[in-house]
């Protein structure tokens, strides 16, 4: 575990040792970027920008936290900054030839419906999802990363499953 | 569904990608930036003459422009505004298109107003698999509804686009246009719905419409090794099998039952190291029935960014278990348009703290210049003081530049002077100035460190019913080299 009290040694020893403690780490910020934003050159850009921005403000890392959520923290919020740069909306007709793949009018998301279903989703219940079930993270884990409570990060990925038509039996860390 | 069942759906939805190692690198390599440049002198001569020709361009312009609003274009004009200038380069490379690519984008200046609001249709780029859209519109920002149609009909195809430069956006659809018996498809391209900004930002109905007649590149098809003719109970017709100059695309038809979500199927492209690429664009849907068997066919699309390199691929289908792995060559993509000179980057220039903030449509403070252009030099009308400096805003470069006009008021030494002033996006050969106005410079120091302050209203140079105003001020750095103009 990497925690703050190792930031010491990070501003003194400058941005290798800054490095050092991120390294851990960016498999998971990479894993996250891309389940965030489906591209292999974006989730790099957004991964290098966020600890980029983690090092020009490690001063505000409070001693004691871990690594792991801040920087993730930075990356959600860069993942939501690539995200808002870009624009969607190509209006597709209706035509006999195509039509929307039946099990998903039935409510069941094939895999390909199911990735257009997570993408569709707002950020925040995005992000849930990826967190949880990409990155297998705890609620508490979460918790910390979305800055919210244990509770409202379980309310959150529920009511992103129930939108994506994946109804939960129950969601528990257990 | 039990979490673990949500959680193999949600990876297998999501797919899986190997961690990059050279991630740490470039993790590090951000981190030094921004870093202290150093330029070849060839190139800082280079950019003496540039500077020279652009501040002698400036001067010419001002002597020529009328001062007041810029003029707004009817509904439809059929040329770019400068032939000669490019897309800027963040509006290019957003839609995989910059570089050697940027030649085949067609420019245009094609203005349709609606709702009290003007957009222009400022470029347009097709192949076999693609039509790429390019708009010019302020405010800037949205989230623009667009259909496409062709002489044969709608373009019925999946698509997305993106944000450039300020005020720029792109759409993209993933699909190619018919062409015509003129050789050129003509597109009417509806506009409907414009978004201020990200929901729940309000939105702006009207109906935006374009007409253009457009070159759609051809693409070379590829050959696949072994042929891909049938995946265990399934059919397969290959439609499409072919490399455009900007993507690689497939589509194949399963003929038989349809997959089930437990056939898990897939479409991938390995690289010659064994790693997967992630494609721009995938689509799965039901085709047309009646021409098959086992009622109905499925098809698979997938479109992959092509390479700026010729390179061996591997395409992986799987289907209910059932593999198929095919290689397959990309060829050398055409070399760049021949051009005179070499671009210079932006960032070759060496760094100087600035402080002048823009207000208005383009909004943005600018700490951080590169200053390509500083000092006294000789205009066709005596002397003039020229600053000029490249930023950067939102990932996309800017050109701010101010220039005495000596046919005002010859450049004596410090004090306040009237001067032209422009901001102009970055492309490697040129683009238009998206602003453009009078301002005030004065210049406080002109030996070492040359310094002073600035401030004007510049005005948005695109098409517009409105006038949209940027106003300019603060303080700017530069030191005098022989690698920079106009001296």
């Amino acid at each position: 575990m990497v925690v703050a009290r190792d930031m010491d040694e990070a501003s003194a020893g400058g941005q290798a040792a800054f490095v050092a403690l991120v390294e851990p780490v960016l498999p998971s910020a990479y894993r996250l970027a891309l389940g965030m934003l489906r591209s292999e050159t974006e989730a790099e850009d957004a991964v290098q920008e966020a600890v980029f921005k983690a090092w020009r403000s490690h001063e505000r890392f409070r001693p004691g936290s871990e690594m792991k959520p801040w920087l993730l923290a930075i990356l959600a919020n860069e993942c939501r900054r690539v995200r808002r740069n870009r624009w969607w909306s190509v209006v597709k007709g209706s035509a006999e030839s195509e039509s929307p793949p039946q099990d998903m009018a039935e409510g069941r998301a094939d895999a390909a419906g199911l990735r257009r279903a997570i993408y569709r989703l707002p950020h925040d219940q995005k992000l849930a999802v990826v967190l949880r079930y990409y990155l297998d993270l705890s609620f508490d884990e979460m918790a910390e990363i979305l800055k919210i409570s244990t509770k409202a990060a379980k309310s959150r990925t529920y009511r992103a499953l129930e939108r994506l038509r994946l109804s939960p039996e129950v969601i528990t860390d257990e | 569904m039990n979490e673990n069942e949500i959680r193999d759906r949600v990876r297998e939805a999501l797919g899986d990608a190997s961690y990059p190692p050279a991630l740490k690198a470039r993790v590090e390599g951000r981190m030094r930036e921004p870093r202290t440049s150093s330029y070849p002198r060839a190139m800082g001569y280079l950019a003496a003459i540039l500077a020279v020709l652009i501040v002698g361009t400036l001067i010419f312009v001002r002597q020529q422009t009328v001062s007041g609003p810029p003029p707004i274009i009817p509904a439809s004009s059929p040329g770019p505004v400068n032939p000669n200038a490019q897309l800027p380069e963040a509006d290019l490379a957003g839609a995989n298109l910059a570089g050697a690519a940027a030649d085949l984008v067609t420019p245009f200046n094609i203005a349709s107003q609606s709702s009290g609001r003007t957009v222009t249709l400022i470029g347009a780029y097709a192949d076999t698999a693609r039509t790429v859209l390019f708009f010019r519109s302020m405010p800037t920002g949205g989230f623009a509804s667009v259909q496409v149609a062709d002489q044969q009909g709608l373009l019925n195809a999946g698509g997305g686009g993106g944000v450039g430069i300020v005020g720029d956006q792109y759409s993209e659809i993933d699909m190619g246009p018919h062409v015509g018996p003129d050789g050129l498809a003509h597109l009417t391209v509806s506009m409907f719905d414009i978004q201020n900004g990200p929901p729940p930002a309000g939105h702006q109905p009207g109906n935006w419409a374009f007409s253009l007649a457009l070159k759609v590149q051809t693409s070379v098809p590829v050959t696949l090794t072994p042929a891909l003719s049938s995946l265990g109970p399934w059919k397969i017709t290959v439609e499409a099998a072919e490399v455009t100059p900007t993507v690689i695309h497939f589509r194949v038809l399963l003929d038989g039952r349809k997959p089930s979500p437990d056939d898990g199927e897939s479409l991938t492209l390995i690289d010659a190291d064994g790693k997967p690429l992630m494609a721009s664009s995938g689509s799965t849907s039901l085709a047309t029935p009646k021409q098959f068997n086992s009622g109905g066919a499925t098809r698979f699309e997938s479109i992959w960014s092509r390479p700026p390199h010729a390179a061996t691929y591997q395409l992986v289908m799987s289907v209910g278990g059932h593999v198929y792995r095919g290689s397959f060559a990309v060829p050398e993509p055409l070399p760049a348009k021949q051009r005179k000179g070499q671009p210079i980057a932006p960032d070759s220039y060496p760094i100087s703290v600035e402080a002048i903030d823009l207000q208005g449509p383009f909004t943005a403070s600018v700490v951080v210049g590169h200053p390509n252009e500083c000092g006294v030099g000789a205009g066709s009308d005596g002397s003039l003081f020229a600053f000029a400096a490249w930023f950067q805003v939102d990932d996309s470069w800017y050109w701010i530049s101010f220039s005495t006009d000596p046919s005002i008021r010859r450049y004596n030494g410090p004090g306040t002077y009237t001067a032209a002033a422009s901001i102009e996006p970055y492309a490697p050969f040129g683009a238009d100035s998206i602003f453009a106005g009078t301002v005030q410079l004065t210049v406080t120091s002109d030996k070492g460190v040359d310094k002073g302050s600035v401030h004007g209203t510049l005005a948005w140079t695109g098409n517009s019913t409105q006038i949209f105003q940027d106003v300019v001020s603060g303080d700017w750095a530069c030191t005098p080299s022989p690698a920079l103009g106009p001296g």
